[in-house]
């Protein structure tokens, strides 16, 4: 009997290496608390829900790694990890990531976004493709700038345009190809789907996004989290 | 194998939620039975093995004074390739005394039987990713309000109480419900520890909280949503 293809083994790796200069806290954002549990831990719940997911393969900031290794300790729910150094650019970063990753298919994810869901990570798992990741429509006006003039040039058709959310699935052969090209070429990507499609041959399939799904960047972002935790219980 | 573990199940509400969750339309096919060494958990395994037409009966001696024994509790559970979906934490000591008279180690016990030993149950269960679904807690009337002469018992009811609002809280992102549950005066043996002098026939019955206790695991009981739900004559 084969295995479906959601039986196959896959790896999480997490940036995880943040240190959140725009927030202003006096540790690194995935560390701070949100109804008791630092934020990266998250990410972690989720993912330790998911039989498919045997490794976590995650970088932290730099004097961070024991309190890195504590969270995993008791959020994990028993599922291997191995701290990597984290490169000098989000780019680097993935690059070493992959390249710890053993297993033939790859999640990423980043800490900052806890609002990721084990049916997010499932519904990736699950879909047929071998790259794809959620793209959210853009729910606002937006234009092209001349940039000396400062003055409107251009407008950008919305539906044309997409907000990169993340987790993705990728090969981990694919993924580890683009960056490899990518470095050669000096090119740099500031996420993974775009790389795949432009320095690869692949396809990276869409499933659509959740406007829920933020990446906590701003002190407005960490209450809009608080909020929605708690809108959770009434809705 | 939907799994639920049940402590204190030798006597009173424990004794008779084991007994109404061995029933066929309770939604498990596992229970696991954790009680002190005794003939009455004996009885109470053995009583459940009859009532349970088909479900798997596990019994684990254990005696919840030393919350260090849960480390055991759960390495028996991985040996055997049990995990829970859901706990009913119901073990509990009793000692009524005021203030004047309550002994120091009395009042640990009564911490440790009621408050130490059920955190670690469930964070054991948490860490240790069981698939967790339902946690009830069983606290007490008497943690509501504190009772004068019961002071120890009074304190570690409403420190499960408090803790289980936590949990509530805290277990959210994992989909675990916590639920609450403070019975009044019971006809059980704590009971005739605390009031020695009542007439058990005239207040709640041990099978009526475990009824509601079977209810609250139900998909209709999983509806109902109480920060602490009193059950009381």
């Amino acid at each position: 009997m084969s295995l479906s293809y959601s039986d196959h083994k896959i790896s999480l790796l997490l940036l995880n290496g943040g240190v959140g200069s725009r927030l202003a806290l006096d540790i690194p954002k995935q560390f701070h608390e949100v109804n008791g549990h630092p934020i990266m831990a998250y990410t972690l719940i989720a993912a330790s829900k998911i039989e498919a997911i045997s490794e976590i393969v995650l970088n932290a900031p730099e004097g961070h790694e024991a309190r890195t290794r504590e969270i995993l300790d008791h959020y994990a729910g028993g599922k291997p990890a191995t701290l990597v150094e984290a490169g000098r650019s989000r780019q680097q970063s993935v690059h070493r990531l992959v390249k710890v990753a053993t297993n033939p298919r790859v999640l990423i994810h980043e800490t900052a976004r806890p609002m990721v869901t084990q049916a997010m990570f499932q519904a990736l798992i699950d879909h047929e493709a071998d790259n794809v990741g959620y793209f959210d429509d853009i729910h606002f006006s937006m234009c092209r700038m001349d940039q000396k003039t400062q003055t409107v040039s251009k407008n950008v058709r919305r539906e044309k345009v997409f907000n990169i959310q993340l987790p993705q699935k990728f090969d981990r052969l694919t993924l580890a190809a683009a960056h490899k090209t990518a470095l050669k070429k000096g090119v740099t990507f500031t996420e993974d789907a775009v790389m795949v499609h432009k320095m690869t041959d692949a396809k990276v399939h869409a499933l659509p996004g959740d406007p829920r799904n933020i990446k906590v960047t701003t002190q407005n972002d960490l209450i809009t989290i608080l909020q929605l935790n708690q809108t959770d219980r009434i809705l | 194998m939907k799994t639920i573990l049940v402590t204190g199940a030798s006597r009173g509400i424990g004794r008779a939620t084991t007994l109404a969750l061995s029933e066929a339309d309770a939604p498990f096919e596992r229970l696991v039975l954790v009680g002190r060494a005794s003939s009455a958990f004996e009885e109470s395994v053995a009583e459940a093995k009859a009532a349970a037409a088909g479900k798997d009966i596990v019994a684990i001696e254990a005696d919840l004074d030393d919350p260090e024994i849960v480390t055991d509790i759960f390495a028996q559970l991985d040996a055997q390739g049990i995990k829970l979906h859901a706990i009913v934490n119901n073990a509990g000591f009793a000692k009524p005394t005021s203030l004047n008279e309550t002994r120091h180690e009395d009042f640990e016990r009564s911490m440790r039987i009621n408050v130490y030993s059920p955190f670690r149950i469930i964070q054991a269960a948490v860490v240790q990713n069981h698939p967790l679904e339902q946690i009830l807690n069983i606290a007490s009337t008497a943690g509501i309000n504190g009772r004068a002469g019961w002071l120890s018992y009074s304190t570690s009811k409403a420190a499960m109480i408090n803790m289980s609002e936590v949990l509530s809280d805290e277990l959210k992102p994992y989909g675990i419900d916590v639920i609450c549950l403070s019975p009044g005066r019971c006809a059980t043996d704590l009971r005739r520890t605390l009031a020695p002098d009542e007439d058990p026939s005239t207040i709640m019955q041990p099978e009526q909280v475990a009824e509601i206790i079977k209810f609250m695991m139900s998909d209709t009981g999983k509806l109902l949503h109480s920060q602490n739900l009193v059950v009381r004559t």
